[in-house]
């Protein structure tokens, strides 16, 4: 009787192990969503002119070409890369004022079909990177704007409500960065954008080479 | 946190730990969808410290913060140009880490107070938050991140993740004011004492800090009234002027208010900021979301007449205004506008639509954000050619009803043949989920609609033709969702300017209900749709529903009818016929090099449908149009590019059979291999297209083959049929065949009897399958 028993249990052990398999395979999960159609046009397509001339305000001078009629490159494949930034030695760890230049390493790179987010405008801060793909002549392919990782701010209230606070910086971090997964596209360059008090100056602190 | 992580952290005595982890893309839900990412704002809502249990209570704070964030201005009057996206991950244990008081706890996102030895300092772990960020939503769908902890102490950051905030009371007002600087780039508009350091030198960058003091070099100075002096000391609130302290300097920068949100938490970001925080806005947000037509260049008859439309996002309480010209004329106003091309000549027009926010909130617009416009040129003429179109844009059916009809209208001179392709297609431009329960607005075929495609073909004299789109009947509440139709490839006609149109989906559901798919009567309607491609026939609706409904309230007998009715849909002679002659075709035609399967869901369908069209088993000469379509079919195969490519007619047909025979696994004998090669006679080439055809059909229909692959189609057409997915597409955990060949192995293992192998169970009960139906 108790090895009939035991015979059974491994029986409905082995029967809700298969369940368990078989139903991972049907498990719901969230997954990456579907890549973008553009069908409808928006009508941003207008606004290129305006955009180059910006571009090419911002870019003249630093290595990267904006060639007449730029337009941004399509972005139905979509490269992902993962990207350690360090501007400290590996000892030094603490927040700290902004360190300038560092080591840009990847750590990751994929490919998926998806969309991009577009800027409508060229608008800098000092808290922010440009962030340019260029091909082998140098001439952008893509731009984009995103926050400085780095940038750490931390703020306190009083008990008026009155703010005060200070932005520190992370010596190194880990961010990404997505661009249209562009044959032509074979680096992408990161710029810093510094103010001097009339304009905003790209200063070059980072690059990785794509291809 | 891992142990690992944990251990770094105790080691370096440091708040910002790096733990290099592959996130996976985690369970999430679009709280707040107004339409597609790529032209909105798109937040993103994570929580840290949150056990699977305090789900519901992350779920509560995050829609605490959405309705805060968007009770203020200017984030009110614009919370349409908003998206917001919350991601559930649980946390192991509950809070944060405090360090200075040795308190550890094991969170998703490592989150710790006192970062770098400041106590209100919350810094989480960048490289975790940007990773599952990046695995769940797309980089359109994540334009500013918010990290909520659960922890009540005062706490935060900001920077690169927009704001990372405690559940303290204070929390909505400090992603306020966060949101201003990473969102808004806008300054802190207080002054001293350092740190900072106050630098007055030169002119600040920030739109909201200047340290001009004459009026005409203000940067804000449209915003001044003459009346108002400068420098300001007013103490009265929302007054725009020059008050002395900001910028982190109590003198020798100004700022536009005595107080905003950028000084003080509890006030508005009052004009300067909400002109500031709009014009951002409009940096991601088109104006113009779509217009129509989607082609640039466009025919008109002469005489004709073209209907234009515009969509634009809405603000709260105000219109955007919506112009349309002709030739730099001014022709109407409002989304919609038709050309009466009798009015113009001949020749090329323009046509414009300019699309401008009137708000009275922002004053100055250097980069023209909050304006769009578009333009198309007409051609107007005559024209013998006649045109192709859908009779509308757009089209409504309300779900319950079985099918949509969209109706193709043709124009001109009708004396002739046409044919055009048409196809449906879902809108994914903003799928945020693959889930059929979430509500995004996008329709998708494996869960509203039955994709539908064909050539239609007008005949002599025939201006309209009608498709009908099967509508599936779910018991989600999904709101309205849409989907698309396309014509393509016209023949005999051109295509006229509506190419695309929208098929809007009614719901009509207000709660989930009950999931249909456990009703007999949907069960069987739902296979006719995904393995039959048709609705039901009346008798045969009834007959396959009796056979589950007879067994009453016996669960067990039901649950084997169940089984038995859906196999039959497999076997039954008009899925062989059509189904499987397609997977057969593939099979002899190409092999499965690269998978062990010949064919994916996206060839299957569309040629699935191109041999059962207008078939019925048991209707009329029915035989006779399967066998008319499968030639005709067979004679479009060999022609298409692939086969081609694969059996160039330059190969002898002794290369060309063995290929075939290679391919399909078949090793016939030998005299029945030479009759194959002899169907090409004396030919020392496979020119001869219908020898091709004969060839490749002998072997799709040979025994051996019939037998061989059966197994293998059968377990492929549980994820086509059921799945409506590849055995390789999302959500199959490993995105490969190791599901699919579980379930062949388990199928062989029982000597092809699904039901010992309960192989068909298992889908039909699978959650995936029943999700596409209902909760």
């Amino acid at each position: 009787m108790k090895r009939k028993l035991s015979a059974k249990t491994i029986l409905v052990a082995v029967l809700v192990g298969l369940l368990v398999v078989a139903a991972s395979y049907f498990a719901l999960a969230q997954s990456q969503p579907e890549p973008s159609r553009q069908s409808i046009q928006s009508g941003d397509s207008d606004r290129q002119p305006l955009i180059e001339n910006q571009l090419r305000d911002l870019l003249t001078g630093i290595g990267v070409l904006v060639t007449p009629g730029f337009q941004m490159a399509e972005d139905r494949n979509v490269r992902e890369v993962a990207i350690r930034w360090e501007t400290a030695s590996a000892s030094k760890t603490a927040l700290a004022t902004e360190q300038t230049g560092g080591k840009f390493s990847v750590s990751s790179s994929q490919v998926s079909i998806s969309s991009l987010p577009r800027r409508r405008a060229v608008e800098l801060a000092e808290t922010e990177i440009f962030v340019a793909a260029v091909d082998a002549n140098s001439k952008l392919v893509w731009w984009q704007v995103m926050s400085d990782p780095r940038v750490l701010r931390s703020e306190k209230v009083s008990s008026s409500g009155e703010v005060s606070g200070q932005t520190l910086y992370l010596p190194n971090v880990d961010f990404s960065i997505s661009f249209p997964d562009e044959p032509n596209i074979t680096e992408v360059r990161f710029f810093h954008p510094q103010w001097n008090g009339e304009r905003f100056q790209l200063t070059q602190i980072g690059v990785i080479t794509v291809r | 946190m891992s142990l690992v992580c944990k251990l770094q952290f105790t080691i370096l005595a440091m708040a910002i730990v790096f733990c290099y982890s592959t996130a996976s893309a985690q369970t999430y839900e679009t709280i707040i969808n107004n339409g597609d990412s790529a032209n909105r704002v798109d937040l993103v809502i994570l929580g840290d410290g949150y056990t699977a249990s305090e789900m519901q209570k992350f779920r509560n704070d995050a829609q605490t913060f959405v309705q805060g964030f968007f009770a203020q201005e200017p984030f009110r009057e614009y919370q349409n140009y908003f998206n917001v996206h919350r991601i559930d991950v649980a946390s192991n244990q509950s809070g944060a880490d405090h360090p200075e008081r040795s308190v550890f706890v094991d969170t998703a996102f490592g989150a710790a107070y006192n970062c770098g030895g400041i106590q209100r300092l919350i810094c989480v772990d960048l490289a975790k938050v940007g990773n599952t960020v990046a695995a769940t939503l797309s980089p359109a769908q994540r334009d500013m991140t918010l990290v909520i902890v659960n922890d009540t102490e005062y706490g935060g950051s900001g920077g690169s993740i927009a704001a990372v905030t405690s559940t303290h009371p204070s929390a909505i007002e400090i992603i306020l004011h966060e949101e201003g600087h990473s969102f808004g780039l806008l300054g802190d508009e207080y002054g001293g004492p350092p740190p900072p350091d106050c630098n007055s030198s030169f002119e600040p960058s920030t739109p909201n800090v200047t340290k001009e003091t004459q009026r005409a070099a203000i940067k804000w100075g449209s915003w001044i009234d003459g009346a108002t002096p400068i420098p300001t000391t007013s103490t009265i609130a929302g007054v725009p002027g020059l008050y002395e302290g900001a910028g982190y300097c109590t003198t020798g920068l100004f700022r536009p208010t005595y107080n905003s949100k950028m000084r003080s938490l509890g006030v508005p970001f009052e004009q300067i900021n909400t002109e500031q925080l709009i014009r951002r806005i409009y940096n991601l947000v088109s104006p113009l979301d779509s217009s129509l037509p989607s082609a640039s260049t466009i025919t008109v008859p002469a005489g004709g007449s073209q209907a234009f439309s515009a969509s634009t996002p809405t603000p709260l309480t105000h219109s955007l205004s919506v112009v349309w010209s002709v030739d730099g004329q001014t022709a109407g106003s409002g989304t919609s506008f038709t050309l009466n091309a009798a009015s113009l000549s001949q020749g090329t027009h323009s046509i414009r639509v300019a699309i401008n926010d009137p708000t009275s909130q922002v004053r100055n617009d250097p980069s023209q954000v909050l304006k769009a416009q578009r333009t198309w040129t007409v051609n107007v003429g005559a024209s013998s050619t006649p045109t192709v179109q859908f009779s509308a844009a757009s089209y409504s059916q309300t779900e319950g009803n079985p099918g949509v009809d969209v109706i193709v209208t043709r124009t001109g001179d009708t004396s002739g043949v046409t044919t055009v392709n048409y196809q449906t297609l879902d809108d994914v431009v903003t799928i945020s989920s693959t889930d059929c329960g979430t509500v995004t607005g996008i329709a998708l075929s494996r869960c509203d609609y039955i994709t539908t495609m064909g050539t239609l073909r007008f005949a002599a004299g025939e201006t309209s033709k009608t498709i009908t789109i099967p509508l599936v009947d779910d018991s989600f509440a999904e709101g309205t969702e849409h989907f698309l139709v396309t014509l393509t490839n016209a023949f005999g006609a051109t295509l006229g300017s509506t190419t695309g149109a929208t098929v809007n989906i009614n719901d009509n559901e207000s709660v989930n209900g009950i999931n249909p798919v456990d009703n007999a009567r949907a069960f069987v309607r739902q296979h006719y749709l995904d393995f039959l491609n048709r609705e039901p026939d009346a008798s045969g609706w009834d007959f396959w529903t009796q056979q589950i409904t007879a067994c009453g309230s016996n669960a067990q007998c039901n649950e084997v009818m169940r089984i038995n009715v859906s196999v039959s849909f497999f076997l039954s002679i008009e899925f062989q016929d059509t189904g499987y002659f397609v997977y057969r075709t593939y099979k002899a035609a190409h092999g499965a090099i690269g998978m062990p399967v010949p064919l994916r869901i996206n060839e299957f369908l569309p040629d699935t449908q191109q041999i059962g069209r207008g078939v019925q088993v048991g209707v009329g000469n029915w035989q006779q149009q399967i066998e008319t379509n499968k030639q005709a079919y067979l004679l479009d195969f060999v022609q298409r590019l692939r086969f081609t490519s694969d059996h160039p007619t330059t190969k002898t047909p002794a290369e060309f059979v063995d290929r075939l025979l290679l391919n399909s696994g078949v090793a016939p004998p030998p005299d029945e291999r030479n009759s194959l090669v002899a169907e090409f006679g004396s030919a020392t080439n496979t020119a001869d297209l219908a020898a091709r055809v004969r060839v490749l059909r002998r072997i799709i229909d040979n025994q051996v083959l019939i037998n061989q692959e059966f197994n293998r189609a059968f377990v492929l057409m549980q994820y086509f049929g059921y799945l409506r997915r590849n055995p390789f597409d999302p959500p199959e955990l490993t995105l490969d065949f190791q599901g699919y060949n579980f379930w062949l192995n388990k199928l062989n293992q029982f000597g092809g009897n699904y039901l010992n192998a309960e192989m068909v169970k298992a889908f039909i009960s699978s959650i995936e399958y029943r999700r596409r139906f209902g909760p």
